[in-house]
């Protein structure tokens, strides 16, 4: 490990990382380019490199995309990538509040401490977190989903029904396609194009770029710019020092996304949802989460950074990658002729962990970018609304196009937008509609399955039984009902007052 | 008369219609096998039960007279949804022109329009301005998608 060590932090691993970095931080500030994408993108760029630093460049893509798309989502509402989705509740509310710089400072430093704690998850814990990993089934997926759901108690404003039926919306979105069982048509209304679901980034970009454009557009009257931008002094340290005020809290996030990370089909965006949602249930002050809570931002950003080298957990040990970034460096290690798997550590131990310790340095890397780039990005608020929102809408058409290519996405996007626009409107928030259409396609397909394994052993016994069923179920009645007691208490204390 | 007017200017009565349509269209297109099914099955069912929920709820409110009209549109608020109107119409206009005479007219063009009309200064400097502004905001997205994420933008029908 500590030759691997020293290879990692050669000039010419840590030269190749860097520039992976960089086109990391444009991949996720556009909406529409996702890790997935920059890092196929960059695979046929690698080959011309040895495998160790090429792998290094695409690692280092992977981890600042996940940094980056919260900077879209924290100053104009548009997650760069899903992943950021939880980001945006608490830090568009800090732009908002004139607190931009110290949002993206503390996303930054969260992604980065994120990062490094996944690697060294990666480094140390391999072999034991693939262990418990490997006892989750369909049933158990099913549960952790509908865990992740009920964030959506945290997230309703001021309807819990609202939020419920955006959840349902999204879900029924999700399930646009083909089906998982039989392989049906659902809701296509025989337009071939929907045969392929509804892309996940362009419906991302429907539920909240476009919306969010059209209330700048309305708001054009009252106000000139997204909000107003305070520079303070000294917010980058007051910010890391509110970060490492808090290690608890660091240290439930690190270890949810790690774990979630390593769960081949959760990923980032799951993580950094069940992380936002725990971040609240364990707080004493839930009052201020979605209002601009510095914890909000850094629950979300330290878990889905966790989860990007968590990924390569099951991908090193048992040769099934835990996303899809994982399955594409999974597809460039093997188009090398290395197959990843106990194979690959057992002959190539040095490069296996010379990756884990690239992983572990583009964490500091991705702070030190993130903090020379944020001054200038904060300064993307002092943009005028009346060009801002042009901006914005031309990318998020050309980030819809650009996913597949296809302009129905562009159809779809902007058809997502125009409904959720209105339904905001009647008081829906689109927090609970983009979760219900990211958790869809992890829930239905792990019902499906477990519904078939239950044909032959029972309903019961497939859903209700085993430690982690139990233990799911128990957190999401648990979390069910503490946002209902606690809404209770708010409005018996709206009455008093 | 205006009582029940009114009820479509109650934001829980038209959410109740609103749910209660998407559960309707989505059971309607459910089939029988129920493992393909269950999924939206449960969603609609849900959608179904919270807009009982609402529609009983603003009838509670009729009865009692305590409907409360909140979707209006007052006539401060209306050149900013006239703003909103104009700019989905910019939007689809370049939707269809952007296949018929492709990226590089198209999109400067949008940019070009929305940026000057929302602006407040119409003089000739300010549509340089807009203008200088737009080709630049292209000319990077171009580069950006096509050069280095080799993303193929649509090609004109006309220019080819």
């Amino acid at each position: 490990m500590i030759e691997a060590f020293f290879l990692a932090i050669s000039p010419s691993y840590l030269m190749y990382m860097t520039i992976g970095v960089l086109l990391g931080l444009v991949v996720g500030t556009l909406p529409g380019l996702t890790a997935t994408m920059g890092t196929a993108l960059l695979v046929p760029f690698t080959f011309a490199l040895p495998t160790g630093e090429g792998i290094a460049m695409l690692g280092g893509l992977y981890v600042c995309a996940m940094f980056s798309d919260a900077i879209p989502a924290c100053l104009v509402n548009t997650p760069g990538t899903p992943a950021a989705m939880a980001t945006a509740f608490d830090g568009h509310p800090m732009v908002k509040q004139g607190r931009g710089q110290e949002a993206i400072v503390a996303s930054c430093f969260s992604s980065a401490l994120g990062t490094m704690f996944g690697a060294a998850c990666y480094l140390l814990l391999a072999w034991p977190m693939i262990s418990i990993a490997l006892k989750f089934g369909p049933p158990e997926f099913f549960w952790l989903g509908v865990f992740a759901l009920t964030i959506i108690g945290s997230l309703a404003g001021n309807s819990i029904l609202k939020g419920l039926a955006g959840g349902a919306i999204g879900l029924l979105i999700s399930c646009v396609g083909i089906s998982h069982a039989a392989e049906l048509n659902r809701f296509t209304l025989n337009i071939p194009e929907l045969r392929g679901g509804v892309s996940l980034v362009a419906a991302l970009i429907g539920v909240f770029a476009f919306p969010q454009v059209l209330s700048m557009i309305l708001d054009l009257r009252k106000q000139e710019y997204v909000a107003e931008y305070k520079p303070e002094k000294g917010v980058v340290l007051k910010t890391i020092v509110k970060v490492l005020s808090t290690p608890i809290h660091f240290l439930r996030s690190a270890s949810i996304g790690s774990f979630i990370g390593i769960l081949p089909g959760a990923g980032s965006p799951i993580a950094a949802i069940v992380s936002y949602n725990e971040a609240i249930r364990w707080s004493k002050d839930k009052s201020q989460y979605g209002k601009g809570d510095i914890r909000g931002v850094t629950a979300s950003e330290i878990a889905n950074n966790a989860a990007a080298p968590a990924a390569m957990i099951p991908l090193v040990t048992l040769g099934v990658p835990g996303s899809s970034p994982a399955a594409v460096i999974a597809g460039a290690l093997m188009l090398r002729g290395l197959n990843p798997g106990p194979e690959l550590f057992a002959t190539d131990g040095t490069l296996v962990y010379s990756f884990g310790w690239s992983l572990f340095i583009a964490g500091i890397v991705v702070f030190l970018i993130g903090m020379l780039a944020t001054p200038l990005l904060v300064k993307i608020i002092k943009i005028p609304l009346r060009l801002l929102a042009p901006l914005i809408m031309f990318l998020a058409i050309i980030g819809s196009y650009a996913i597949r290519n296809n302009i129905f996405d562009v159809y779809l996007m902007l058809t997502i937008g125009i409904f959720v626009f209105l339904a905001r409107r009647l008081g829906f928030h689109p927090g609970p509609i983009g979760l219900g259409f990211i958790l869809g396609p992890i829930i239905e397909p792990s019902l499906v399955q477990a519904l078939y394994i239950s044909d032959a052993r029972g309903v019961g016994t497939i859903f209700f039984s085993g430690t982690i069923n139990i233990i799911l179920i128990s957190l999401s009645i648990f979390s069910v009902s503490a946002v209902a007691i606690s809404r209770m208490r708010s409005r018996k204390k709206e009455l008093k007052t | 008369m205006t009582k029940f007017l009114n009820m479509f200017r109650d934001s829980d009565f038209v959410t109740g219609l609103l749910l209660f349509a998407i559960a309707t269209i989505s059971y309607s297109g459910t089939g029988d096998n129920m493992k393909d099914w269950i999924f939206p099955l449960m969603a609609s069912y849900t959608l179904f039960f919270i807009s009982i929920a609402f529609l009983l709820k603003s009838v509670f409110k009729v009865l009692n007279g305590k409907l409360i009209v909140d979707l209006t549109l007052t006539r401060e608020q209306l050149p900013s949804a006239i703003n909103v109107g104009f700019f989905c119409f910019f939007v689809l206009c370049y939707l269809f022109v952007l296949f018929a005479v492709g990226f590089w007219i198209a999109s400067p063009l949008l940019l070009w329009v929305s940026i000057a009309y929302f602006n407040p200064d119409k003089s000739a400097r300010s549509f340089f301005k807009s203008l200088l502004i737009s080709l630049i905001a292209c000319g990077v997205a171009y580069v950006v998608f096509t050069h280095i994420f080799y993303v193929p933008f649509p090609q004109s029908r006309l220019f080819g």
